[in-house]
């Protein structure tokens, strides 16, 4: 059993949000898919049963736990609601740990207590319009100007875009540079200049509300870099291992949701006078989708732990390889075990009053957002060969 | 003033398995109670309102203290456990007799609380041996609890109706679950629970020697038989008609 590799407080952990999430979201998971919309106040609950700021230093407002643990509690959201799930990892970690990572203490003490109590609301715009997969190609522009910068630019898929407080903006100081020439900011989204130009109309993850922003000549003073001018592109591959690690147990909850409404319908299901789970194609199944999950479990725990306890990542280490690899192969698992779910559910799993489709509409994302599928498996075959 | 709130440990009853009738109880993981839960979250609002301590008081094996760590996170101050491997399982009387011992120990106790009967046997009879060994009153089904001049106010909740009694402090109080609903412990609350001290003692700590034979034994623990009535209807006026000569709406 997993047991072994969990620490007695991450047990409680875990078990504290499983109550949580069944108390609080599991009665509205429909809902909140079918409206499209952030459950009101639930902001604030998180914040106040302690997960936002969960790898936060508690002089901070944070928990001061380990990647794990802030894993272990997006796993545990996940499988009750993937959309409350992502928002959560966007939050916590995209945003609180990389302002942990990177911040100066003005920084930290300024913005991160709010982020942790759940009174403001945290995302990472990174990606843009043109610019997905090849993100050092970002053209949001940050053009300085005596002690501030004047940005232009618009951001896309942005992960609670919409309604966020503090967000991590990448931008382009020196757009001849390439990849040296990327700055980070902290956006407060009141600085004059900063709008949100529309809600996405997702197939999956719905509730977590995506956003595409525009900056229109937004001010953002100096004090707000995040790192260096031009060293953003440090600032933003620290980052990535860490989110890989952290939201592969989003893919793992997910996963595990769809198998738990799969193998109940199997067992209740009659057909030919006998449960379906009797079938032996059934099993088959039901075996395979199991074994995948462990699986993915063992990659997910394990990347957790060695990035917690590398001090380095990016390029050339054994965490770059190993967090591409836990979030490519939980990506592709929770895609397959939902279809698998489906499948079992027969002609009720198309149909939008059974929980299951919505575990597979929510699934399709995980090849796709945090870095695809493709770019995964590049960077793990780069490792590899150099 | 301090509050005692006694809790049991008890296998996970979701993932028991009956084999040959009886319940297969190995490798079953241990929790506390749901109706325990209720008493502890009681016995919190009560320090609360009372500016008092919170002290969890249960007796088990070598594995209590896991379940003992989420009694903390829920709001107790500390922890008073009696560990020997004959708690599994152990007669009412027996844990009677030991909590009794471990609660003399504690000065200035003023309420000392359990659920009305533990989740797993529910005989409710540890209760009324505590109540007698330490000579105080004992009030049951409460459903509230109030507090003040050394006196409380506690109303029962009976089947037709609540009565309301006050009785002077010290007092031993059984909790119906209704009575407050169990709040899920925050992160700072778990990360502090494994700080709270602790008090540990052994049989031998509380001068109480080894039991003779139990005096009750459990011959079998099966639902009853019950067999369909296999009445038919041919009208929905004449299923009310029966359904109200049981007793079964019309209330």
């Amino acid at each position: 059993m997993m047991e072994f590799m969990l620490t007695e407080e991450q047990r409680m952990l875990r078990d504290t949000v499983a109550s949580f999430a069944e108390k609080e979201i599991r009665p509205i998971a429909e809902e909140i898919d079918r409206t499209d919309t952030w459950p009101a106040g639930m902001w604030k609950k998180l914040g106040d049963l302690g997960v936002l700021g969960v790898t936060i230093d508690p002089e901070y407002g944070g928990a001061g736990l380990d990647l794990l643990s802030g894993a272990l509690v997006g796993e545990e959201l996940s499988k009750v609601s993937p959309s409350i799930s992502i928002s959560f990892g966007a939050h916590a970690n995209l945003c609180c740990n990389n302002l942990k990572l990177n911040g100066t203490e003005e920084q930290k003490k300024k913005y991160l207590p709010p982020l942790c109590a759940g009174d403001h609301v945290g995302a990472l715009g990174l990606t843009e319009p043109n610019a997905g997969s090849d993100a050092v190609s970002i053209r949001t522009a940050a053009r300085k100007e005596g002690d501030q910068y004047v940005v232009n630019g618009s951001k896309t898929f942005i992960t609670n875009g919409v309604i966020a407080d503090t967000i991590i903006l990448y931008t382009k100081t020196d757009k001849d540079a390439g990849p040296k020439g990327i700055t980070a900011f902290i956006l407060d989204t009141k600085f004059p200049g900063f709008s949100v130009s529309r809600k996405l109309d997702k197939v999956g993850n719905r509730g977590s509300e995506t956003g595409e922003l525009i900056m229109e000549d937004c001010i953002i003073p100096k004090d707000n870099i995040l790192g260096k001018e031009n060293m953003g592109v440090a600032v933003l591959m620290r980052g990535l291992d860490l989110e890989r690690a952290f939201l592969s147990t989003y893919s793992l909850g997910m996963a595990e949701g769809a198998f738990a409404e799969a193998l109940k319908y199997s067992k209740e299901r009659i057909q030919f006078g006998k449960p379906i789970c009797s079938f032996q194609l059934i099993q088959a199944k039901l075996a395979d989708m199991w074994t995948l999950i462990e699986a993915a479990r063992l990659l997910c725990y394990k990347a957790c732990v060695m990035a917690d306890s590398e001090t380095r990542g990016g390029k050339g280490t054994e965490l770059h390889k190993l967090t591409a690899a836990a979030i490519l192969f939980t990506g592709e698992a929770v895609d397959k075990v939902c279809n698998d779910a489906i499948q079992i559910h027969g002609g009720y799993g198309y149909c939008m009053e059974y929980p299951v489709q919505r575990y597979w509409r929510d699934a399709k994302v995980n090849t796709i957002g945090a870095g695809t599928s493709e770019m995964r498996r590049l960077i793990i075959a780069r490792e590899l060969i150099q | 003033m301090k509050i005692v709130v006694a809790v049991k440990q008890i296998p996970d009853l979701q993932q028991i398995r009956i084999r040959d009738r009886r319940p297969v109880l190995d490798n079953v993981p241990r929790v506390l109670g749901d109706i325990d839960k209720s008493a502890l979250e009681a016995g919190v609002a009560l320090k609360e309102s009372t500016e008092g301590k919170l002290i969890i008081v249960s007796a088990g094996d070598k594995e209590l203290d896991d379940t003992m760590k989420e009694a903390l996170a829920a709001g107790a101050d500390e922890a008073v456990l009696i560990k020997d491997c004959q708690f599994t399982g152990g007669e009412s009387f027996l844990i009677a007799k030991v909590l009794a011992a471990a609660i003399r120990k504690i000065d200035d106790v003023g309420l000392i609380l359990f659920g009305e009967g533990s989740a797993d046997n529910y005989s409710g009879q540890v209760v009324s041996g505590v109540a007698e060994l330490l000579e105080y009153p004992q009030v049951g089904y409460a459903n509230n609890i109030e507090v003040g001049d050394n006196r409380a106010r506690v109303t029962r909740s009976l089947e037709d109706c609540e009565e309301i009694v006050e009785v002077s402090l010290p007092v031993i109080i059984s909790v119906v679950s209704e009575i407050k609903e169990p709040r899920i412990p925050s992160v700072t609350s778990i990360l502090k629970a494994g700080k709270k001290p602790k008090e540990i003692y052994g049989l031998s700590d509380l001068a109480i020697s080894n039991p003779e034979e139990s005096k009750v034994s459990v011959d079998s623990n099966l639902a009853p038989l019950s067999e369909r009535k296999g009445v038919n209807v041919t009208s929905v006026d004449e299923l009310i008609k029966i359904l109200e000569s049981e007793g079964v709406i019309g209330r």
